[in-house]
């Protein structure tokens, strides 16, 4: 056995045990007929087999469909609330809300959330990526001004709460990216915008309006602060669940993305507000299984007309 | 099928007049496409999967070469259709660009879609 072939077997078997059963050493063969007489493996072949294993094993354990969930309900939350404080600002400059807009470059990365969230709804994953890579940076800022001193500010609309500090602040930075290079497609389907758009602009408003109508101070556990948060959560359980019909298309997960980011934020301590993105997370879980549920239902239907 | 990727378009036009294994593929998108797509293994891979999940290739045979399996895809009747398909309407976008090229190169300036 050559020395490639043992450095190409040894890469197969980190594929899936039921690919590497079926089509391994086919995969073996066509790696071994492209490298000709070479003695190692080249870097853009041993690469593109190391990409196509994590695809797999991301594919074989639904995390591309989770993550596009997950990074979907992020986005929807942290775009819809930054750009509610923007317009908070902007129509009622008196008021204030518990997470404030700290100058020009929050400014820009609340933008940038926003544009993120518009341009998810519609389908454009490169400029969602772009975007997405431009809070990325700002995040990596935010880390070293909380975990270096000195560096600058540090600002945590970004965050995901109640979860414990470096966790918490890099969970955007290095975890959400990776996910979506298992997950987004390179043509995704083409669904209507319309809804997922109005979704967005519904939860815009709502969260505005709650900015906007906020007290100066509003003690966290108020009854006026708990009626707030309510409006919070619903606006972005609405922008989560219209997200996740836009493409989905069914009214179970309207309804389930709905009622689960609602009842979710509710019940996570209010003491932390951007703990709703946690529930917004649970929202398209509960998508994902609803939709997941109704496909099995279909596949297993059609499957005695397929036999015959 | 729907947004048909250029990379699944050659390799469906590379097995149109016969079956072919996964290195031969290869070969034959880079000569359609005179050298511009060199497919990676792992990438050819993900194609033939998909092609493979949506009925459009099937399994033709398998040969062993040299110690080395060679696994054959043939091009199905589904496939033959979506390849004539998107390769037609390929042709119609071509045609048009080609249109507004003539009456760009005949001295016409085109605006609002109206043509002198």
């Amino acid at each position: 056995m050559s020395r490639v072939e043992r450095c190409y077997r040894q890469l197969i078997r980190l594929l899936p045990a039921e690919e590497r059963a079926a089509r391994g050493e086919e995969l073996l063969g066509l790696l071994l007929d492209l490298e000709g007489d070479r003695h190692l493996p080249s870097v853009r072949e041993a690469a593109g087999l190391l990409a196509l294993t994590v695809r797999l094993h991301a594919r074989r354990l639904g995390i591309g469909r989770l993550a596009l969930g997950l990074f979907g309900a992020y986005l929807m939350v942290v775009g819809t609330t930054s750009g509610a404080q923007i317009l908070a600002a902007i129509l009622a400059p008196g008021a204030a809300s518990s997470v404030e807009i700290f100058g020009f470059t929050g400014f820009v990365v609340a933008l940038a959330c926003l544009g993120s969230a518009a341009a998810w709804t519609l389908g454009a994953y490169r400029v969602t990526l772009m975007l997405f890579g431009l809070l990325a940076v700002y995040d990596i800022h935010a880390l070293g001004a909380t975990y270096l001193p000195g560096t600058g500010l540090g600002f945590f609309i970004l965050t995901l709460g109640g979860i414990p500090g470096l966790l918490r602040d890099a969970i955007p930075v290095i975890g959400v990216p990776v996910l979506l290079g298992l997950a987004v497609k390179r043509q995704p389907a083409r669904v209507p915008a319309r809804f997922g758009l109005a979704g967005l602009v519904a939860a815009l408003a709502v969260q505005t309006a709650t900015f906007a109508g906020s007290s100066p101070v509003t003690a966290f556990g108020s009854e006026e602060f708990s009626r707030h948060y309510a409006a919070w959560i619903l606006g972005g359980a609405c922008a989560a669940a219209a997200a996740a019909h836009s493409r989905r298309r069914s009214p179970q997960v309207l309804l389930a993305a709905t009622a689960t980011a609602f009842a979710g934020g509710w019940i996570v301590s209010p003491a932390m507000p951007p703990s709703y993105a946690t529930a917004m997370a649970a929202a398209l879980c509960a998508c994902e299984a609803v939709r997941a549920i109704s496909t099995r239902r279909v596949s297993l239907r059609k499957a005695p007309a397929a036999r015959a | 099928m729907e947004n048909m990727s250029e990379q699944a378009f050659l390799v469906l036009a590379a097995l149109a007049d016969q079956p072919r294994h996964g290195y031969a593929l290869i070969a034959e998108v880079a000569a359609e496409s005179d050298g511009r797509i060199t497919l990676r293994a792992s990438t050819l891979y993900a194609v033939l999967d998909r092609l493979t999940t949506r009925e459009l290739i099937a399994h033709d045979r398998d040969e062993v070469d040299n110690g080395r399996l060679r696994r054959y895809y043939r091009l199905t009747d589904a496939g033959a259709e979506a390849l004539a398909t998107e390769a037609d309407r390929m042709a119609a976008s071509a045609d048009a660009a080609r249109r507004r090229l003539r009456l760009r190169a005949g001295g016409t300036v085109l605006g609002g879609g109206e043509a002198v």
